[in-house]
């Protein structure tokens, strides 16, 4: 059975699900190996699910089911992308000796054309949504910029530029 | 006269409190009005990354050029430095066999890479999870990595 915002998301457009601005207890849903998906449809009706255009020619499609959805017109600006981890500065010492050694990113070879990072080996999340926040905290510990993550989400004021 | 006035302040006050409270599940949940939104809606326009050098990955999406394949772009820039980029994109499958691909290419001041995969989807298929992650550096030994996902039906 098909749940709803569970599988069905428009193409060119990527969804978001914000259960850390809802209950407890709707964030221990969406971490229940199985019974996530149960969570999806709760959280459409409280308004937590977005719908992200993935480029600026992305056009929705007209016969999508919107209802629950928060739809954004605009793809999201660089807070945001450096927030999911899709952007990043560079920055020099931001991390000390024993983050370098623990959260560098380390590459494998296997062929002439992969290239594994540590960052795409499993993670042992056993939820779409785990696995998201899991994703999310190691791009950033790996960068070094994991504090200014807790403090954007928490919506703390921060100078990039430091 | 001055107790009776503060009677009525501390009544007055009362009031509001628990009118206010009693408003609180009527509206929209408190939760919702979170941080993150405030964030968002404080920072719209761009904020300065550091000296302006940055990486960013796209997000994966069936390429419109060449048909059937998923395709993703990933760009590091840095003025007046050599740059490199490495990225991957992979298909999640069953546990550890995912299938992936990597392109890796060094340049000055700006580099892209393009990177694709052919599609798998069937029809009847939940859409499929491709992850791309990135690995980004500059001649001063900076190094950053930036990631997407995405479920698509490719």
């Amino acid at each position: 059975m098909l749940q709803k915002g569970w599988h069905e998301f428009p193409a060119n457009f990527h969804p978001e699900f914000n259960f850390h601005r809802g209950p407890f207890w709707l964030r221990a849903l969406a971490r229940t190996p199985f019974f996530e998906r149960f969570a999806y449809p709760i959280a459409m009706k409280k308004g937590l699910c977005e719908l992200w255009p993935s480029s600026s020619e992305s056009i929705l499609d007209p016969n999508f089911d919107t209802t629950g959805w928060v739809i954004h017109t605009r793809e999201k600006n660089d807070l945001e992308r450096w927030i999911e981890g899709s952007l990043a500065y560079f920055g020099h010492g931001e991390r000390n000796r024993t983050q370098q050694f623990l959260f560098r990113d380390r590459m494998f070879r296997v062929k002439k054309n992969l290239i594994l990072f540590r960052g795409v080996l499993p993670r042992f999340s056993f939820t779409s949504y785990g696995g998201t926040l899991r994703r999310q905290r190691g791009i950033h510990r790996a960068n070094g910029t994991y504090k200014k993550y807790k403090k954007a989400l928490r919506g703390e004021h921060f100078d990039f530029s430091e | 006269m001055k107790s009776r006035a503060l009677v009525t302040l501390l009544l007055l006050s009362l009031t509001v409190i628990s009118s206010a409270n009693a408003a609180a599940p009527f509206g929209p949940p408190p939760t919702v009005k979170s941080a993150f939104t405030n964030v968002k809606g404080q920072l719209v326009k761009k904020i300065s990354f550091g000296r302006g050098c940055d990486g960013q990955t796209d997000y994966p999406h069936e390429s419109t050029h060449f048909p059937l394949t998923v395709n993703v772009e990933a760009l590091t820039e840095c003025p007046g430095q050599e740059v490199s980029i490495t990225t991957t994109i992979s298909r999640s499958r069953w546990w550890i066999f995912n299938e992936a691909k990597s392109v890796s290419a060094k340049g000055f001041q700006r580099v892209k890479v393009n990177v694709s995969l052919p599609c798998k989807w069937k029809i009847g298929q939940p859409p499929i999870l491709y992850v791309v992650i990135s690995h980004h550096s500059d001649s001063k030994g900076a190094q950053q990595n930036t990631e997407t996902k995405a479920r698509i039906k490719c």
